[in-house]
């Protein structure tokens, strides 16, 4: 460690690591991994503006005063569960928190034997080699400072496994709840498995409970599919207006295997969403959706990155956007094809709509193609309200207010009906529309 | 029905509109024709409430209430229907879906619940069949991949739906092979009864074969210029405008 000159500000988060590692889960690898991940946090440090894959979202200003690494101070009326569970009633709910499992509000079992959802602690414990593989794996890789403090010191999130040839039939629903304020940081990291020709649909929502204030939650999965298997991973950001989220997202995929994922990002006050997959197998199929409604001051930036490194795969990306007030958003596409990936399909598309002067959308698609027989595209476009349209609708009698909604729902629609899991996709539909009222 | 008198309008500094005058009552078809440029399409915007038009001065009385003191919206609601010479295209917004929140909010307007769901419907197939408009075509996006054709049946069937008391047909027939124009023609005539008046402006003599009117006008520079029976329309088709332009200018 002396060899390395720590920044002032970065001294607490050392002691802190250092006076809790042995008691993070994981045995004597993944206590390497944190260790090295620690290591690279320190480095890199907190981004700034200089950074390049942070000059829209420069984290300078964000923590205004220092992160509270205790969780005391957590607030604790009562929540009421049910509340979330009917808010999509057709998946098997999992409770976070403030990161922590909710064990006696949670239905881990799925009624399947072949498949493990618990707490990364009880998955040291109890699934030692499988945790102790996969924890870690992919992510040392990854340049992020939130990813490798995240990993370094993440005592919470989830583990789960499906095993070979093993459907899941309910969604499994994983509903972050946090209380937390005064900037505590909560590191969540999952670990997600599926295995050879093994089906699971997985939804992620972010919620704050009422009183809950300034905290941050660096929330971290890193999702490995198998051969041939199918991974559908919907997220809903809805948290506070104060809430400071960065979340990412690293997953790899083996031959013949499909991921299908989608971020809607509804609340939250700052939010950074990584999203990086591997395709390194052949014939692999990657959908990446995201839709952003974003009002105020908030700030929300997707940055996605799709790396080719086999040929015959396909990926497929629409990202929209709309924004009002004085909100901000990024979206950062980056496609890598290797020389090998021959025949590679690679399709982005950014588009965003920006109902006030004060809005600021930057969108910046990075293609780097080392193959020669691919098809790749990418397109851009930020643009207002059609105004022609609105006359049209107001010469049928619909107030400016109403055509404009029907407009906006029918802009951000698309990018919902995406979504393979019928009842939450209704469930999206019913509160986006309310959005627009 | 409607009427405007004087009117004087135009776009950012041009004057379009100059002095139009014009007395629509109750149950009568007028046409408007003339060349290209001669304002019949501005005309139809300024009475749709188009707010890049300026009205200069003028009256418009609409069941004599005054038009330039409504929103498009309202003049909407109060029973005017403008049939778009290009009716936009709105991706993802379902024509059934537009059609349901039109009529709701201009119930609403009057003072009237919503339509039950079936009462909906079975209004839609109705008139839906009077246009000859495929059920597939109400279910899609707004105009959205329509041929011109079907999007000016697309426009008669939505003012089939809404029941307006004055029509304003902009050019409805540019861009229409014969059998869309009959189709179209046919839906504009069952609409027509003693208490609806209808204003169809076209280029040309064709699509009042189908809709006879009652009254022909031809503009002129942004002015009505000459009236008649519907003989006149005739004349005009036989002679062409450039009849009309040198009697104006010999008159000057």
């Amino acid at each position: 460690m002396n060899t390395v000159s720590i920044p002032n500000d970065l001294l607490t988060i050392v002691d802190v690591f250092e006076s809790s590692i042995n008691s993070l889960p994981g045995n004597a690898i993944t206590k390497n991994n944190r260790r090295e991940a620690f290591n690279k946090f320190l480095k890199l440090g907190f981004p700034t503006k200089l950074n390049e894959e942070y000059k829209y979202s420069s984290t300078d200003k964000l923590f205004k005063d220092e992160l509270q690494w205790s969780t005391h101070n957590i607030n604790n009326h009562p929540i009421d569960f049910d509340n979330y569970r009917n808010k999509n009633t057709e998946a098997n709910h999992v409770f976070l928190l403030n990161g922590e499992l909710v064990i006696e509000e949670s239905e881990l079992n799925n009624n399947n034997e072949n498949c493990i959802v618990c707490d990364i602690k009880t998955a040291a414990l109890k699934h030692t080699s499988l945790f102790e593989k996969h924890y870690a794996s992919q992510i040392v890789k990854f340049n992020d400072a939130f990813a490798q403090l995240n990993t370094a010191m993440a005592a919470k999130g989830l583990f789960i496994y499906i095993a070979p040839n093993t459907k899941i039939q309910k969604p499994i629903q994983i509903n972050n709840i946090c209380t937390s304020k005064d900037y505590q940081i909560i590191n969540v990291h999952h670990v997600i498995v599926a295995e050879q020709f093994s089906n699971v649909n997985i939804i992620e929502t972010f919620y704050s409970e009422q009183n809950s204030d300034h905290y941050f939650l660096n929330t971290l999965s890193e999702v490995v599919v198998k051969d041939n298997a199918f991974v559908n991973y919907y997220k809903l950001q809805a948290e506070n207006n104060q809430a400071i989220q960065v979340n990412t997202t690293q997953v790899v995929q083996e031959q013949q295997s499909n991921f299908d994922t989608n971020t809607v990002t509804l609340g939250g006050k700052w939010l950074r969403n990584n999203l990086n997959i591997v395709l390194n197998g052949e014939q692999c199929t990657a959908h990446l959706n995201g839709l952003q409604l974003l009002s105020n001051q908030q700030h929300v930036d997707n940055h996605t990155l799709v790396d080719h490194q086999m040929p015959h795969c396909e990926s497929n990306q629409l990202y929209k956007g709309i924004l009002k007030d004085k909100s901000t958003g990024v979206f950062n596409g980056k496609i890598f094809v290797r020389k090998d990936a021959q025949k590679t399909n690679a399709y982005q598309s950014s588009k965003n709509m920006l109902l006030s002067d004060d809005a600021t959308m930057n969108t910046k698609p990075q293609l780097e193609i080392y193959a020669d027989d691919v098809k790749c595209s990418h397109g851009s476009s930020t643009g207002q309200i059609d105004e022609n349209a609105v006359f049209y609708l107001r010469a049928r009698g619909l107030s400016p207010d109403s055509a404009k909604a029907l407009l906006m729902n029918a802009f951000a629609i698309d990018v919902i009906h995406t979504i393979k899991i019928e009842s939450y996709k209704n469930y999206l539909e019913s509160i986006i529309e309310k959005c627009f009222q | 029905m409607i009427s405007i008198k004087n009117l004087r309008a135009g776009i950012e500094d041009k004057e379009i509109l100059k002095g139009f005058n014009l007395e629509v009552k109750a149950g009568e078809v007028h046409a408007i024709m003339g060349p290209n440029g001669s304002g019949k399409s501005t005309l139809a915007s300024v009475l749709a409430g188009k707010e890049d038009y300026n009205v200069i001065e003028g009256q418009l009385l609409f069941n004599n209430k005054d038009l330039l003191e409504m929103s498009a919206e309202d003049r909407a609601r109060e029973g005017l229907f403008l049939a778009f010479q290009y009716p936009v295209e709105i991706p993802g917004v379902s024509n059934i879906n537009f059609l349901k929140t039109a009529l709701a909010e201009i119930r609403n307007y009057k003072g009237l619940p919503p339509l039950e769901a079936k009462d909906f419907l079975k209004l839609v197939k109705e008139k839906q069949a009077m246009v000859e408009l495929q059920g597939s075509l109400a279910n899609r996006s707004v105009n959205e991949g329509f041929s011109g054709g079907e999007k000016k049946r697309n426009e008669i069937f939505q003012m089939a739906m809404l029941e307006p008391t004055l029509a304003i047909l902009d050019e409805t027939d540019s861009g229409l092979d014969i059998d869309a124009l009959r189709i179209v023609a046919n839906g504009v005539n069952q609409l027509r009864n003693k208490e609806r008046s209808f204003i169809v402006i076209t280029h040309y003599q064709r699509l009042l074969d189908y809709i006879v009117p009652d009254f022909v006008h031809v503009m002129y520079n942004g002015q009505i210029v000459k009236s008649g029976p519907k003989e006149l329309a005739l004349e005009l088709e036989e002679k062409g405008y450039d009849w009309i332009k040198k009697e104006m200018e010999a008159t000057v």
